[in-house]
């Protein structure tokens, strides 16, 4: 069985539950995953969470209090190449933004997001190839 | 590496040709303007890069990167468009490697192929044996894992790639490997029954030259394996890519190489 570990950094505590439950819904059907999401407010306990444990998907606010979060994601991004992140936002600038920072993003949700989104959006990140290719 | 260009006017094509080559000599480079030649030829070929213009006739590059994922799901995308807002919401579903504004220069070209989505690992080489010490620690033959009769050979064969060549006497190994479970004696028996199963291991792979033993040392001849904590030393980018915060993660006394990992 494959360990997924996610992690939600975000600005307050029932938005992190909201999207924490959207995940889990999202990975229920996905037996051959076990799934470790954790929420987090303060980015730096994120960031240390993320050095001591890995992890694979990262949903990320573009806004976070007291820090930059596109900054962040890209500090995240240069550390740890092969993290997916998504970044959640109202405003569709910041993926702009993300990509012209290099971050990458594996995928966005415009917020307030659904529980569809969010399915439709795992799926699309657990489809993708996740070895390196020989040459 | 097999990379592809396409961009629809011939003038850019060839100016990226150009960046890409003086970037990556050795690559085998294709061009296309016509994105339809292009998926042709992948289909053959599977090009592990593709840059791709998006605004085309005939398909568009957004198309033409669907297509191109079907044939090979671990493609890396690299757009190279005149218009970047324009398409970034089209182009992420397909989960790029880099989207850049056009002209793209040799640094940003460069700054794409050392951060791929998906990375490329070099052939095995002429060494036989490949070691994975990122994560759980694993000794390959081909593909296949390497089976140890013993696990405690494992983590002996495991230490010995830890010390990266350096000769190690029994006492060492013994104070490391058995801790302090068992007395002095019944350790030094177990630690030759260790190595006695090392070299019969290594021995059914034709690699009896990785151990060298000495009277009462040990080492690794580092110059037959692959290494991805060895590469990682020297920067190569795959290595740094493929660790993901564990090292031997079965073995506690490798935490102290972990701890230099994490901290350079």
């Amino acid at each position: 069985m494959k360990q997924i570990n996610v992690v939600v950094l975000g600005n307050n505590r029932p938005d992190l539950e909201m999207m924490t439950m959207y995940i889990s819904e999202s990975l229920e059907k996905h037996e051959e995953c076990k799934a470790n999401i954790i929420g987090f407010i303060d980015p730096d306990k994120a960031y240390e969470y993320i050095v001591q444990n890995g992890c694979d998907i990262l949903f990320s606010e573009a806004e976070l209090c007291g820090t930059d979060g596109l900054n962040l994601l890209q500090k995240i991004r240069k550390d740890y190449p092969q993290i997916n992140i998504v970044i959640t936002t109202t405003y569709e600038e910041y993926i702009v933004q993300a990509v012209q920072m290099q971050i990458r993003p594996a995928g966005y949700l415009s917020l307030p997001t659904t529980l569809s989104k969010m399915k439709d959006l795992i799926e699309s990140i657990l489809s993708l190839p996740q070895t390196a290719k020989v040459v | 590496m097999k990379i592809i260009v396409v961009d629809d006017e011939i003038i850019q094509l060839d100016r990226l040709k150009e960046t890409v080559a003086e970037v990556v000599p050795d690559c085998e480079l294709n061009g296309f303007s016509n994105p339809l030649e292009a998926l042709e030829w992948s289909k053959e070929n599977l090009p592990e890069i593709a840059f791709l213009d998006i605004q085309m006739p005939v398909m568009d590059g957004i198309t033409l990167a669907k297509k191109l994922k079907i044939q090979n799901p671990k493609i890396n995308l690299v757009f190279v468009t005149g218009y970047y807002e324009e398409y970034v919401f089209d182009a992420m579903p397909l989960h790029f490697s880099g989207y850049l504004q056009k002209p793209a220069n040799a640094q940003k070209v460069r700054q794409e192929l050392d951060n791929l989505r998906f990375p490329l690992v070099k052939k095995e080489s002429e060494k036989k044996l490949r070691v994975k010490c990122f994560g759980d620690f694993e000794v390959y033959i081909g593909d296949k894992p390497l089976n140890f009769s013993r696990a405690k050979s494992k983590e002996v064969f495991a230490y010995l790639i830890d010390r990266k060549g350096s000769k190690v006497n029994g006492n060492k190994i013994c104070a490391v490997v058995y801790e302090d479970v068992g007395n002095e004696t019944s350790n030094k028996s177990s630690l030759r029954s260790c190595i006695a199963d090392i070299k019969e291991t290594l021995h059914s792979v034709n690699a009896d030259n990785v151990l060298i033993k000495g009277w009462d040392s040990y080492a690794i001849d580092t110059s037959l394996i692959e290494c991805d904590y060895y590469d990682w030393e020297k920067n190569e980018p795959y290595a740094i890519h493929a660790f993901r915060g564990e090292y031997m993660a079965q073995y506690s006394w490798a935490e102290e190489t972990l701890a230099y990992i994490l901290n350079k």
